[in-house]
């Protein structure tokens, strides 16, 4: 079983406050739970709000409309109508003539209830008791940063919420431990746990919180969170510090990732490992900063100049957000190359219950040299994967970071057969990164006749579609790609067998994960479902499309 | 076949200096400007392996190629971003930025406003020629108005930049000026510089004997006069005043202002050793991943 909440009202009045509470102490009791922000780019008002699915197995997807509506003023009121299912619960300071109202108004609160965050509160209170919270966990509605007089107030005011509740949906379960995280803070969380160092970065929505997440912890986890003046030195700092010694990282969206571009091959070139995290929203140019959208895949293959070893990765879900990240770090070392990390809006600005992660099944690989050895050539042709030293990893070694083409030693040459071998090792790495790569999730029915196809943050609404079909009869599965770039020649192979109907589905226009597929597989796909509105692909919208494809194949 | 040449290091005391063929034209004032950096580092009994040459692009910013020392040779204007995150790593080694004009003031300018802000702890030597040599001779921001260049075939039409006051102004903690065909000037201010802790300028003039033909050698040493003893390094007011000299009015060389203040990695106290030496793991992140399970 699973229900919807939708929390709804202008910026500044307290969505996130809401949706906090009742996320915490709802997992707290054994629910599991999927929630994402869907705002707008300003500080106060405007209409924004947050979507939290409660359920007792894993979610992975939010759905468009809501079994309870919180309206926290009256523009949201009027919308629940739109945003509420077919017998679904308002809770509302008015009564709405279309929409069965839960009715908290201003007259009937008693006074010690009537705070400034009054009916925000009783809705909490009215919801935890509709989920089948105990009283008991209402305590848990404080927040040790404020002062006293506000969380008793709010208690005050869940409270009585709390006891007018009477309709109750109890399917919470015995849960193994598990922490809310949300998309940017794996992130952070996955390149900690892979020993990071320093991590310098320009503001940009939806990023931001990743570097947010990384200051808070900034003196517990003893590493260096720096604010750069542009994007530019974002990622030159972050190359800077790696290639003496730490691991390093940077985050933008993709407009802040335009910027880097050109320090994207320096780090190529000089093979400095380094990660960098573009959580993309829709462009161009300015596009709309707080909404979601998965169309930077063809540019970050190809961004900068020349050619040179690269590996984007895209995690599908919060939890192979950590991992992934965790994972690129080791990457970078290896290879010493610049690796991508691509989320998105969605992936970043939601929040899911899931297993804690499982910190000691991780290394953190460096692959480097530590000894003297005689006649060290950092820039050696023939070194693919390690070996790599930074200046005083010993006492003698002296080292030379380059950006032109060099010698083994990193002088500047312009050798002509120095730049074969160069580029040669560079060609030669790729390769090596196209057979270490991860093979695509599959999931879904075996004899399947249509194969969907994807990439990153679409797998967990895709997912949920192709149980959904699978329940209905349907022989589905889905391939979800989080090693986008580069791909091999074979890596479609195991799948094709049964020659499936290829549907390719990807959060943009122009299907280039699709495209890079075909470029570098030959493999086709026959029909396409694409998003492209700069909101999240749910699994409705996924199976009325694979409908509409259906009906379009039977005429 | 590949040429495997090793910097040659050159067998005498100083173990910075190398004989590797540089690509700087015969005469130019590059040369000085290495040939006292490599004395004074020697002189201040420090080794190659404590010190880490940074640079962009251009004539000047191929320096590190030329010295026995940890190198960092970044893209044109950023070196100043790769040295922040170089000394956040491993603040340990001695660190200094060679680039030109262009590549400071130019392409590279927003970084040379913030971090001198960030008061890095390095020797910045600027050599600044007032002309853009690896393009070939076009203008650069401290060209003079009305120059005639091989680009600006009328005369530049933008005033010249500052830099010396430009960098007081942004509070930079010591701001000097110099001239390449006064070694012993050089020397003694790049010593001085090296001593500063925090964000240490040196704009050095230097003439570029192919695409300059008024700010010759000539010019510049019919100019520069040295800087008064009685000058007041800690008056900002008098030390700007003094930054708005040049030209046919004179050039001062020396120190211009100097002020004492923490710098960028004082300015972290919670990193209490190089960033480098700390011994990280996964299950460090255990306290934080605990305390989300509330």
């Amino acid at each position: 079983m699973k229900k919807t909440i939708i929390v709804a009202g202008a910026a500044g009045e307290g969505i996130n406050t809401v949706e906090m509470f009742i996320e915490k102490i709802l997992k707290h009791s054994g629910y599991s739970i999927y929630s994402y922000k869907n705002y707008m780019s300003r500080v106060r008002g405007g209409y924004n709000y947050s979507t939290i699915v409660v359920s007792s197995d894993p979610v992975y997807a939010i759905e468009e409309q809501g079994d309870i509506f919180i309206a926290l003023n009256k523009e949201a009121h009027e919308l629940a109508s739109v945003q509420l299912k077919e017998d679904g619960l308002l809770i509302s300071e008015m009564n709405h003539d279309n929409v069965k109202t839960i009715l908290f108004s201003k007259e009937e609160m008693p006074h010690e209830v009537k705070g400034k965050n009054a009916f925000a509160m009783a809705s909490v209170g009215w919801v935890l008791k509709y989920f089948g919270v105990t009283e008991s966990n209402l305590e848990r509605i404080t927040n040790k940063k404020w002062r006293p007089e506000v969380n008793a107030s709010n208690l005050a005011a869940a409270t009585w919420g709390y006891e007018k509740a009477t309709l109750t949906a109890d399917f919470s379960k015995e849960q193994p431990e598990r922490i809310l995280v949300n998309g940017n803070q794996a992130v952070a969380l996955g390149a900690l746990s892979a020993g990071l160092s320093f991590y310098s970065a320009y503001p940009m929505a939806p990023s931001t919180g990743i570097m947010t997440y990384l200051s808070a912890n900034e003196k517990e986890m003893n590493i260096i969170v720096e604010q750069t003046e542009d994007e530019i030195a974002g990622i030159m700092a972050a190359v800077g510090a790696s290639s003496n010694g730490v691991r390093a990282m940077t985050g933008t969206s993709g407009g802040g990732f335009a910027l880097m571009v050109e320090t994207l091959g320096f780090a190529a070139v000089s093979e400095t490992p380094l990660v960098v995290c573009n959580v993309q929203r829709p462009g161009p140019a300015t596009g709309l900063p707080t909404r979601t959208e998965q169309a930077d895949l063809a540019f970050v293959v190809t961004a900068s100049q020349g050619e040179f070893a690269r590996i984007v990765l895209a995690p599908l879900t919060v939890e192979d957000a950590f991992y992934t990240t965790h994972r690129a770090f080791n990457l970078a070392d290896k290879y010493q190359v610049p690796v991508v990390i691509l989320t998105d809006q969605l992936l970043a600005d939601s929040t899911q219950s899931i297993p804690i992660f499982d910190t000691k099944s991780l290394s953190n690989e460096r692959y480097l040299t530590v000894e003297p050895v005689e006649d060290y050539k950092r820039y050696d042709y023939d070194a693919i994967s390690g070996g790599r030293k930074y200046p005083g990893i010993d006492k003698e070694t002296i080292i030379m970071t380059d950006s032109h083409v060099h010698d083994p030693y990193g002088h500047v040459t312009e050798d002509e057969q120095a730049t074969v071998l160069l580029k040669n090792k560079f060609m030669k790495r790729m390769d090596a990164i196209r057979t270490e790569a991860k093979a695509p999730l599959f999931h879904g029915s075996e004899d399947y006749e249509t194969l969907f196809i994807s990439w990153g943050s679409t797998y967990g609404a895709l997912k949920e579609a192709v149980d959904s079909l699978i329940e209905n009869g349907e022989k589905v599965a889905l391939l979800a790609f989080s090693d986008v770039f580069p791909l091999s020649e074979s890596i479609m192979d195991p799948y094709l067998s049964k020659k499936p109907f290829i549907i390719n589905v990807e959060g943009n226009a122009m299907n280039q994960f699709g495209q890079i597929l075909r470029m570098e597989t030959g493999v086709r796909w026959q029909a396409s479902i694409n998003k492209y509105d700069g909101r999240p692909f749910t699994a409705n919208y996924i199976m009325n499309e694979f409908e509409v494809i259906r009906n379009g194949q039977s005429k | 076949m590949v040429n495997l040449n090793k910097l040659n290091v050159v067998k005498n005391d100083n173990p910075f200096v190398t004989n590797n063929p540089t690509s700087w034209c015969p005469g130019c004032g590059n040369f000085s400007i290495l040939d006292s950096i490599n004395q004074v580092l020697y002189e201040e009994g420090l080794t190659p392996q404590d010190v880490l040459m940074v640079s962009g692009i251009g004539q000047a910013a191929k320096l590190p190629h030329y010295i026995h020392a940890h190198g960092l040779n970044t893209l044109h204007g950023r070196a100043l971003p790769a040295a922040m995150g170089a000394q956040a790593a491993n603040n340990s080694v001695k660190m200094l930025v060679t680039s030109g004009d262009g590549d400071t003031y130019g392409e590279g300018g927003n970084h040379f406003l913030h971090n001198v802000r960030r008061n890095l702890d390095l020797v910045h030597i600027v050599h600044d020629n007032q002309i853009y040599g690896l393009t070939k001779g076009q203008g650069s921001p401290t060209t003079a108005l009305g120059q005639k260049t091989r680009l600006q075939f009328d005369g530049m039409r933008h005033e010249p930049l500052n830099p010396v006051a430009l960098a007081i102004s942004l509070g930079c903690t010591f701001v000097a000026r110099s001239f390449s065909g006064d070694p012993k000037h050089l020397q003694k201010t790049i010593k001085a510089a090296l001593d500063h802790k925090g964000y240490a300028l040196i704009d050095v003039m230097q003439p570029c004997v192919s695409f300059n033909e008024v700010n010759t050698f000539k010019w510049y040493k019919e100019r520069v006069f040295e800087i008064a003893s009685d000058h007041d390094v800690t008056d900002k007011v008098k030390a700007f005043e003094l930054a708005q000299t040049f030209g046919d009015e004179g050039i001062p060389i020396g120190i211009l202002y100097r002020e004492e203040s923490p710098s960028f990695m004082e300015r972290i106290p919670h990193i209490d050793r190089p960033l480098v030496d700390y011994v990280r793991k996964p299950e460090d992140i255990d306290s934080l991943l605990n305390r989300m399970i509330d």
